[in-house]
């Protein structure tokens, strides 16, 4: 309470006043890009060491009244060189040419909830990307979008699936058990990230019932609704000292995105339509088959099957893979957007439409978007901007992934051999001369049952629904009121507040013709989910800025946070549904779940900035939390920030900073509750398998970062580099409890661990002429994780058992440590691998000569292992492609002495099984193109003749993503995770839906 | 053009706007109450009695299918073959047990769970009931606490269980024998108190107790567990007195007795065990030798078990045998019943030498199987007898296993591919040791 006390005595005491000052003569000149020549309507241009400026109008004109003493003027627009001109003595007219910033070297950064600093003073390492970087090829999600365009930033798929399910982790590993995901921030709102009704396909697949209670549904988290078209700009705060202003949500970093925003001048529109297709990136592959092999896997009925198809019908193998994952899907984007206003009000509005079917028949995404910003200025003092965005995302994802009954694609093909035919039945194999026996009693169109697994997969594919409709509306405004405005201070009280609203409704649909469910007892299940999810916050904040005559400037801001989330998430299920009708009252069993989810929390913030003439630059402040999902709800938990930089030279910063942020628990961790479970009509509760903790508090990052920016060849190339270390203490952890106790787990503030890491990015730009240019970037960066300390007993977690995999957490190993059955002689667990990659690295290229425009991107893993237990179901199934090739597998002798022989693969690693894990870990490294682009614009005299009106550009080209991939791995893809988003366990294969190569020819043109 | 930074910064007035919201701002954050109550389950102290109650007996059915896929195929009556995991047709047959594995923790840790709600009934709920009340209450959760251990015994056997629910690693595992008097003593205590709770309960039961859900009733419900423990424990006496107080009856139904009820009513579960026997692919089947043992004519091996056309080869096990103990998802599973008691009887008159006795209780039950009376029982053939008996009576139910290792026999049953073995005990779970 003090502390509030103190920061209201200061706020009264800032006495509102105004000014006015004698000008000495009036400067007017024209503001142009020197490359073009055009005008460049909005650029500022501010008296140094002052805040008195204006800014050019919609020819470029500008005209300023200098005052006797103040002769320097500085000149800024955002995507060009800033620039310092000291005014001549009697000088009156001044045209001012502004150089590109390629580089984006004098760009602004936000550094807290109200204030930003420039670029070339940051203490911290921020990493920055604009619109035309953010989405060279088309992508159906935001978080796809940011993959290989930091260093530090780790953008992952768990699934192939159209709509994504995408996990991005800022350096490295900060939690084991807790959220994991940044904070993404949209134009002031929190956004709700949350992935939901996570187990919905578990229904059907029972995929959670068994070895692993975790839901398995890789759902898409809700970022991914965001149209990435409309992003101006991403900010990716990657540690705790960049992004303490957030407190006890920023463990993981937090993403900022701003939005689009109109610009005073002649409305423009733009327009631009893709086309494209996309196919299976990578196949795993298929057994050759032979009769005897045939036999000895399936037995007479698979000896049969083959005589049949192979022999009597000789169709040979057939391709599963291709049957099922072979389509091309067709894909579309069309959007179209406006910006526009006069001095006082400016619009920007978008719209969009992306229809993308997937490489499974049936399976798709589609995306309708509407966006409108608009910004408006009351008077000289207020100024109000309002973003508003609807979006309507829908998609359609088979069902794929971890499965306990066979159902799921990867599950099904993997006890699919190719000698066997389950495709439909035709007229001819039904007729009384047709020549396939598993179509005997079948009608023309049918399926026929699959003998060796419960499901007919290509049967699933054509009937199965799973789908999901989200409508999310976003919705913030921020209202700058100046209180009162001098020649070197003043003050701001800026509002800041928002909505983000969502509705999603899932609707899976497995019909009672299905070969599992025929063989259940409960025939056709009929899944209906539905969330209803609202975030709001609101940011009440003021700002002093303050300069002296020597050019040092103190920015202080004072503010308080007010962050609400309320999340209702409901979930129905009926089976033994009428044939095939989907509503759910049309079924004689139902069974319900409900989920709230409610979670507050207050805060405040203070901060000081104090800029020493753009040559020292410090920071200090503190944010102050209390939160609803605490123990202690009344106590605040405070996260304070540090950080300073010093410019040597123009070229040379050297910066370091420290920075504390937080992870909350979930809001039900300090809860000890009792479940519903009925019988016979009654409800009844029984004892939760976990025991909560009724004094649970955060789990805190705190980081200390250092590094130096430098400027080379004349403001051609850049070289950052940051290393850091993350202490995060009292680590969330559910523990395993001995189940005797009643419970099985318990939730615990239970450890230590450090991350480390370094991170290097360089741009240059290679070329730099008239016609001919040249950037690239280079990222690079490595992390690794140790556990410090734990307070309970070292433990396995993730995955599905010891033998088939599991990540160990132990005292002095990294959390990321994949174990297996293999123990050592003193019975404990030998590092089979590691999650961590060795490095990451990132190549992106763009090339421009005259109007063709190429851009690459390359993105390379070294290291990172992945547990594959796809292929261990292809090998339980007999199809491994590998399965026939010979390797060496250590075996036991009689004597229990281990013996190496030479056996065939998929024996092999059958045979060791459950001793032997290794031969199921496998090394995750891939080289991937992730993005090209080629493209030609025409010229603006070509566009006119050709287009006439107001058009001045037109381009034409072709892209691509995921184009190309270089991996030894033997699966889909290594880039995976069975279990989402989690902290600890995400690198488990069980054949998700395969990646997707996709391919476009797009059109743009407009204004 | 306006210029909006032109130099004509008149006078700020004094505003009310600023001070306004900075108070309201202060004001919330100083006493906002974050104080959000649990909204999606209630806690211990407002649970009523007849949930907890309600709760326990649902709970017992959790995780008792994969119990029975498990004690089944290691007595080689079945397989259970699921392509989704080896561990049915590996870890079973050919492994020792995963200490982390589910096959092992599902069952354990949902018996507990059971007992844990009995433990709430005991320690929470029974000091605010009168006496009758609570005896009955007391009487229901230490018999079913007794069962739940008894099941979790099943499994670890000589491994012994936990009898302690503090969850202390450093209190020992308690042996086998101090394990099975631990349970006859709550058996005993439940009994009495059961005397002690007047002539009805003040709670429910579903209909799975249809039949004992007095405290009388529940107490022969309660002295046929007891029956079985003593023949565990080799008291033979002690189970023919304890079965003189349950509901055996050589003229009754055998069917009669205490079951684990199924429903597709809400928040119910259903019998997971259940599958269609003619589907093209199953996953729990019939071991071989159950077809090749049985008796011609034999009822019990009729009735529960189909032969299917095709032959199901999988992990290279083979088997065409169907499953019919059970012929919808809604079917009950039994927990005690009079062919068991009866076939318990001539358990413990066999242990007491007292064959004849023994051989008239084998006729009952063979005689409903419809076949012809046992050969003469003496001291060489009447253990083989009954086993066969109890083979095929209690079909699935969770005995062959536990049957054969109780008279050292397990090493008669059959091992079908090269390398599987034979597993005695389950270890410790992974979470119950230090380590």
């Amino acid at each position: 309470m003090k502390v509030q006390k103190l920061l209201t005595t200061m706020l009264l005491l800032l006495a509102l006043s105004g000014f006015s000052y004698a000008a000495d003569r009036t400067v007017t000149g024209n503001v142009t890009m020197s490359r073009s020549g055009d005008s460049l309507p909005g650029t500022q241009i501010i008296l140094k060491g002052t805040f008195i400026g204006t800014v050019t109008n919609n020819e470029g004109e500008y005209s300023l009244d200098i005052p006797v003493d103040q002769v320097t003027l500085v000149i800024t627009f955002i995507g060009f060189k800033t620039q310092e001109i000291t005014l001549a003595p009697g000088v009156t007219t001044l045209d001012i040419e502004m150089e590109e910033d390629i580089l984006k070297t004098s760009g602004v950064v936000v550094t807290g909830l109200a204030s930003t600093v420039k670029k070339r003073n940051l203490a911290n390492s921020v990493a920055t990307i604009s619109a035309e970087e953010l989405v060279p090829a088309p992508v159906q999600t935001l978080d796809g979008a940011l993959a290989g365009k930091f260093a530090g930033v780790n953008v992952s798929q768990n699934t192939g699936a159209p709509g994504g399910g995408i996990s991005v982790n800022l350096r490295g590993v900060s939690t084991l058990q807790g959220s994991t995901q940044p904070l993404f921030v949209v134009d002031g709102v929190i956004l709700n990230n949350s992935t939901n009704l996570e187990g919905l396909m578990d229904l059907i697949t029972a995929a959670a019932s068994a070895g692993s209670p975790s839901p398995q549904g890789q759902p898409v988290n809700r970022i991914a609704d965001i149209n990435p078209n409309d992003i101006a700009n991403i900010e990716v705060l990657k540690g705790a000292s960049a992004a303490a202003m957030y407190g006890s949500k920023a463990a993981n970093g937090v993403v900022l995105i701003t939005t689009k925003s109109g610009a005073s001048g002649e409305t423009k529109i733009s327009f631009s339509q893709q086309v494209g297709k996309s196919s299976i990136l990578n196949k795993i592959g298929h057994r050759v088959w032979t009769a005897a092999s045939a036999e000895e896997a399936y037995g007479p009925e698979g000896l049969a099957a083959y005589n049949q198809n192979i022999g009597t019908r000789g169709i040979g193998l057939i391709d599963y893979e291709d049957e099922i994952y072979g389509e091309t899907g067709t894909l579309r984007e069309t959007m179209v957007s406006a910006r526009g206003g006069t001095d006082k009000t400016q619009f920007y509005v978008s719209g969009m439409i992306k229809d993308d079917r997937g490489i499974i028949k049936n399976t798709g995404y589609k995306k309708y978007s509407v966006k409108v910003n608009v910004k408006h200025r009351f008077s000289e003092k207020a100024k109000l901007d309002v973003y508003t965005s609807m979006i309507r995302s829908e998609s359609d994802r088979g069902i794929t992934g971890n499965d306990n009954t066979n159902t799921s694609f990867g599950f099904s093909l993997a006890f699919t051999p190719s000698f066997l035919d389950i495709r439909k039945c035709s007229e001819a194999d039904v007729g009384s001369g047709g020549q396939r026996s598993e179509c005997v009693g079948l009608k023309a169109g049918q399926y026929p049952d699959h003998p060796f697994n419960p499901s007919n997969p290509l049967h699933t594919r054509d009937v199965l629904i799973n789908n999901e409709v989200v409508f999310r509306t976003i919705l913030s405004s921020k209202l700058t009121y100046s209180l009162f405005r001098e020649q070197n201070q003043n003050l701001d009280f800026i509002v800041q507040g928002g909505v983000d609203f969502f509705s999603q409704e899932n609707k899976a649909f497995s019909p009672p013709e299905l070969q599992f469910e025929k063989n259940g007892g409960q025939p056709g299940s009929s899944i209906l989910g539905e969330v209803e999810s609202i975030n709001s916050n609101l940011y009440l904040n003021l700002v002093h800025r303050y300069i002296t005559s020597s050019n040092t400037s103190y920015n202080t801001t004072v503010g308080w946070q007010f962050e609400d989330s309320d999340i209702n998430n409901l979930l129905l299920l009926a089976t033994n549904t009428v044939v095939t009708q989907q509503n759910i009252d049309q079924a004689s069993n139902l069974t319900a779940f409900q989920e709230i989810t409610r979670q507050r929390e207050l805060g405040f913030f203070l901060q000081e900035e104090i800029n020493f003439n753009d040559r020292i630059y410090t920071s200090f402040g503190i944010r102050g939390d209390r939160s609803s999902t605490l123990g202690d709800t009344e106590k605040f938990f405070y996260y304070p920030k540090l950080a300073g930089s010093y410019r040597l030279s123009d070229d040379i910063k050297l910066r370091a900073a420290f920075g504390k942020t937080g992870n909350l628990p979930r809001p039900r961790s300090k809860f000890t509750a009792l479940d519903p479970i009925n019988i016979g009509g009654s409800s009844g509760l029984i004892s939760a398998s976990t025991r909560g903790f009724d004094t649970i508090t955060p789990e805190t990052t705190s980081e200390i970062e250092i590094g130096t920016d430098l400027t080379f060849s004349d403001e051609n190339g850049t070289l950052e580099f940051s290393v850091y270390r993350q202490n995060i203490t009292d680590l969330l952890l559910t523990a395993d409890l001995p189940a005797s106790s009643g419970f099985t787990s318990e939730i615990l503030n239970a450890g230590e661990m450090e991350t480390q890491g370094i991170e290097l990015s360089l741009a240059y730009n290679v070329l730099r002429g008239r016609n001919t240019t040249w950037l690239t970037r280079v990222n690079f960066y490595k992390t690794s994780s140790e556990i410090t300390k734990l307070n309970v007993d070292p433990f396995n977690t993730g995955g599905f058992a010891t033998f088939l995999g599991t990540y160990r957490i132990e005292k002095g190993l990294s959390p990321t440590t994949i174990v297996g059955s293999e123990l050592d002689a003193a019975g404990n667990h030998i590092e089979l691998g590691n999650e961590t990659p060795d490095f990451q690295m990132s190549f992106n290229n763009s090339l421009r000569y005259g109007g063709f425009n190429l851009g690459f991107l390359i993105d390379w893993k070294k290291g990172g292992d992945v547990i594959n237990l796809g292929k261990l179901l292809t090998d339980l199934g007999g199809t491994s492609g590998d399965f026939d090739e010979e390797g060496q597998y250590t075996l036991l002798d009689v004597n229990g002495e281990d013996s190496v022989a030479t056996l065939t693969n998929g024996v092999g690693r059958l045979t060791v099984l459950g001793r032997l894990t290794q031969p199921y870990i496998e090394d995750g490294s891939y080289l991937k193109l992730r993005e090209l682009s080629l493209s030609y614009s025409f010229s603006e005299e070509r566009v006119r003749n050709l287009l006439g009106g107001r058009f001045t550009y037109l381009k034409v080209g072709i892209s691509g993503r995921n184009l190309w991939m270089s991996t030894d791995y033997l699966g889909y893809d290594p880039e995976v995770s069975q279990f989402g988003s989690v902290a600890i366990g995400r690198s488990v294969d069980t054949i998700p839906y395969p990646t997707s190569r996709s391919f476009f020819f797009n059109i743009s043109f407009g204004m | 053009m306006t210029n909006i930074f032109k130099d004509k910064f008149n006078k700020t007035r004094g505003n009310l706007l600023f001070p306004i919201v900075l108070t309201t701002a202060l004001f919330y954050l100083g006493c906002g109450d974050l104080d959000i109550s649990n909204p999606n389950a209630p806690v211990i102290e407002d649970a009523p009695v007849q949930t907890l109650i309600t709760g326990a007996e649902a709970g017992m059915r959790t995780s008792n299918h994969i119990y029975l896929w498990v004690v089944s195929a290691i007595g080689r009556e079945s397989y259970y073959f699921e392509p989704a995991d080896p561990r049915y047709t590996g870890e079973l047959l050919e492994n020792t047990i995963d200490p982390g594995g589910f096959l092992l923790n599902s069952p354990w840790s949902s018996r507990y769970n059971v007992i844990a709600n009995c433990n709430i009934l005991l320690n929470d709920k029974l000091p605010d009931l009168e006496a009758a009340d609570a005896a009955g209450v007391e009487g229901f959760a230490k018999t079913i606490t007794a069962y739940q251990l008894l099941l979790n015994l099943n499994l670890l056997n000589e491994t012994g269980i936990k009898i302690d629910f503090s969850g202390d690693l450093t209190v020992p595992f308690a042996s086998r024998t101090e394990s099975l008097a631990r349970i006859v003593s709550l058996l005993d205590e439940g009994n009495s108190a059961l005397d002690k709770a007047g002539s009805s309960f003040k709670f429910f039961l579903s209909s799975g107790f249809a039949g004992f859900d007095t405290p009388s009733t529940f107490a022969q419900f309660n002295r046929a567990i007891k029956a079985r423990v003593s023949i565990y424990q080799g008291n033979h006496a002690e189970a023919l007195t304890a079965l003189g107080g349950s509901f055996i009856s050589t003229s009754g139904d055998l069917e009669t007795g205490v079951y684990h009820v199924y429903s597709t009513g809400l928040g119910d579960q259903t019998n997971n065990v259940f599958e269609t026997p003619d589907a093209p692919f199953i996953k729990w089947m019939g071991h071989p030798t159950h077809e090749a043992d049985a008796e011609a004519g034999d009822t019990r091996y009729t009735s529960k078990i189909v032969v299917r056309s095709d032959t199901t080869v999988f992990d290279f096990l083979t088997s065409t045998l169907g499953i019919t103990i059970v012929s919808s998802v809604t079917d009950p599973l039994p927990i005690i019943r009079n062919e068991e008691l009866i076939l318990l009887r001539a358990e413990a008159n066999i242990g007491l030498g007292n064959y004849s006795t023994a051989e008239a209780d084998i006729n009952v039950i063979r005689a409903a199987a419809g076949l012809a009376d046992s050969p003469t029982l003496d001291a060489t053939n009447a253990l083989n007898q009954l086993l066969h008996e109890k083979r095929y009576s209690l079909f699935l139910e969770g005995y062959r296993w536990v049957d054969m290792r109780l008279y050292g026999k397990l090493g008669d049953l059959p091992i079908d591919r090269a390398g599987d073995v034979m597993i005695i005990n389950f270890p410790k779970p992974e979470t119950e040791t230090e380590g």
